[in-house]
């Protein structure tokens, strides 16, 4: 297992947004983590990333306890995410975006960088190279690489914060509605992109209301309701599961024709 | 590819402009009056310049440059003065006296919100001013003041108003250049990155609170280069000169010039600079049309005098080339 979830708990003065959830991912697999709105899926995110501090519970990535640590921290171990709310960096070009995701992988000091010393030019280039790498596999065009990340059209945006993680070197990605916003092709490119970073050896865990894709990709999914564990198993063994269904009725007869 | 004007290239340029242009006005302005005003323009342009990095890439707010300046200026000088230190090597311990008291100041500072980081650099900013009036063995203090040792390079006295010109035109090209190294850098990048989404920086493996205070020390640092120009141009000073006022017009400057460019910041502090002079004969009026000016400034361009004038040029390009 590359990341356990060991009864991970968060209250939020009085309401429990995640309560005793454990989650086992495999190396080099695909993990879905659905539920209605509020479910609290991007707050189980956020508390294995570091972003917020469980108030029980651990995390364990690649056999290390990472429970409480911060998220620069957690990069460190090899683990990074996108975001429900796109995070750009305002006013930088798709390069620089995704070069800060290279930012880890860099070495220089700020004084080296202040003499602009031979090995910090050396490193720019290297550090240039991964990023167009980057986006190369998250399916940008190197045309895209000088406009201004924030003002490109949304689903493109998705696929740069995907670059930017990818160009950090992690072999954990967490992927947080990487298709909301985007229309019917451009979520099936999208399940393409996420098939091939798996083949390409990261381990994703995304969360995710658009069932094709959920369904289409995943080799487990994870069903959470009001901060707990639902149901899990393979995308079979979840749509037929009587419980996920009656959530999801509850949710009104779309959404239980897209679980169906 | 059309090479974006932010580019280290196209700012290289924009470097080799400003030292042609510092050569030119060298060469051609006699006038020992116009000389002192261009002097404090570029002083108080390495000090901008200093604050653009913490506000315009972390994105904080500092209301306390006046003690980085005054630290900067009765570090140096005292060097240069009593202890006999080369002035050069004074100005850089100067510097790092500033910039690792930055350092310092931004760990506990660091763990408030960015409005009280602000708040809490004022208070420091009032402190050190009141320690600058208090320490008169060290500063001075506001009389008798402090005389200064004049400028000198192994041995070779500088002080006089048109060498010093050559002096701060020189300090000013060195600050640009390592400003602009810096923050196009991974390290600059980083900061841009933290100063416009803090989780997403965190999330990529960049430490914020390290970064910031690195981006206060470096601000503190150039704002003490300023500093110890400023007391080396002077001469005589008092420890009124780095009180409230100065950290006010320095973020004055910053935001008139354009928060996120060095030329910017040099734009804005040679106007707050200049301004309050052609204002001389509004006498009265002065401090109210010198402020009507600058809310005119910032309502109008609300990115700066520089990227205002950098959109109007490209719109007056695009006009005369239409395809
Ligand atoms: N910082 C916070 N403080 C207080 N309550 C919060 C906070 N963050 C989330 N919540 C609450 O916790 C619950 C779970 O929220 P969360 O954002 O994790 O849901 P979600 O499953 O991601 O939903 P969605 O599908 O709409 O994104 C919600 O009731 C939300 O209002
Ligand atoms: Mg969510």
């Amino acid at each position: 297992m590359i990341l356990s979830v060991e009864a991970l708990t968060k209250n939020f003065a009085g309401l429990v947004a995640v309560n005793a959830l454990s989650i086992q991912v495999r190396r080099n697999s695909i993990t879905a983590l659905i539920g209605p709105n509020g479910a609290g899926k991007t707050t189980a995110l956020n508390l294995i990333t570091g972003v917020l501090r469980p108030t029980a519970g651990r995390v364990l990535l690649k056999g290390a306890d990472i429970t409480g640590r911060s998220p620069h921290s957690i990069a460190s171990n090899g683990m990074t995410r996108t975001y429900q709310n796109l995070q750009m960096f305002e006013g930088m070009t798709v390069l620089e975006t995704v070069m800060v995701g290279a930012h880890r992988v860099g070495r220089s000091t700020w004084l080296a960088a202040l003499l602009r010393a031979p090995s910090v030019v050396a490193e720019e280039k290297d550090l240039r190279n991964r990023a167009m790498a980057a986006l190369d596999r998250a399916g940008v065009p190197a045309s895209y690489s000088g406009r201004v990340a924030a003002e490109l059209p949304y689903g493109w945006q998705r696929r740069v914060e995907i670059a930017r993680a990818i160009a950090s070197g992690v072999d954990m990605l967490l992927l947080d509605e990487p298709a909301a916003g985007l229309n019917n092709q451009e979520s099936e490119t999208m399940a393409q992109l996420i098939c091939e970073l798996r083949e390409g050896g990261t381990t994703v865990l995304l969360v995710e209301h658009d069932m094709n894709l959920v369904m289409g990709i995943s080799d487990q999914v994870i069903v959470m309701n009001f901060g707990q564990l639902l149901s899990q198993g393979t995308p079979d063994q979840v749509q037929n599961d009587p419980a996920v269904v009656e959530a999801y009725l509850g949710k009104g007869a779309e959404a239980a024709d897209a679980v169906a | 590819m059309l090479q974006r004007l932010d580019s280290y290239h196209c700012n290289l340029i924009g470097l080799g402009i400003l030292i042609v242009l510092e050569i030119a006005i060298g060469s051609l302005v006699q006038n020992s009056y116009y000389l002192t005003v261009i002097n404090l323009c570029m002083i108080f342009g390495i000090a901008s310049v200093g604050l653009t990095v913490l506000m315009g890439y972390a994105g904080l707010i500092s209301l306390g440059q006046s003690a980085f300046f005054g630290i900067g200026a009765y570090v140096s000088a005292n060097l240069a003065t009593n202890l006999n230190v080369e002035p050069v090597l004074a100005l850089m311990i100067g510097a790092m006296a500033a910039g690792v008291i930055g350092w310092l100041i931004a760990r506990p500072l660091l763990r408030l919100s960015d409005l009280y980081f602000a708040m809490a650099s004022l208070a420091f900013g009032i402190i050190a001013y009141i320690l600058f009036g208090q320490m008169r063995g060290i500063t001075g203090g506001l009389d008798p003041g402090f005389s200064s040792a004049p400028f000198s390079v192994l041995g070779w006295r500088l002080g006089d108003t048109r060498s010093m010109y050559w002096v701060c035109a020189t300090s000013l090209a060195i600050v640009a250049l390592f400003v602009l190294n810096l923050v196009h850098s991974r390290f600059g990048r980083a900061l841009k990155a933290l100063g416009s989404s803090e989780i997403a920086a965190d999330g990529l493996g960049i430490s914020v609170v390290a970064y910031k205070a690195m981006a206060l020390a470096i601000s503190a640092g150039i704002t003490g280069v300023a500093g110890g120009l400023f007391a080396f141009f002077l001469r005589s000073f008092n420890s009124s000169a780095f009180g409230f006022n100065l950290s006010i017009e320095l973020l004055v400057m910053v935001i008139v010039g354009s928060v996120r460019s060095v030329w910017g910041a040099l734009l804005g502090a040679t106007l707050v600079t200049v301004l309050p002079s052609l204002l001389d004969r509004f006498e009265d009026y002065k401090l109210f049309a010198y402020g009507v000016a600058m809310v005119i400034i910032v309502m109008i361009m609300p990115e700066g005098l520089f990227q205002a004038m950098i959109e109007a040029s490209q719109k007056l390009i695009s006009r005369r080339k239409p395809t």
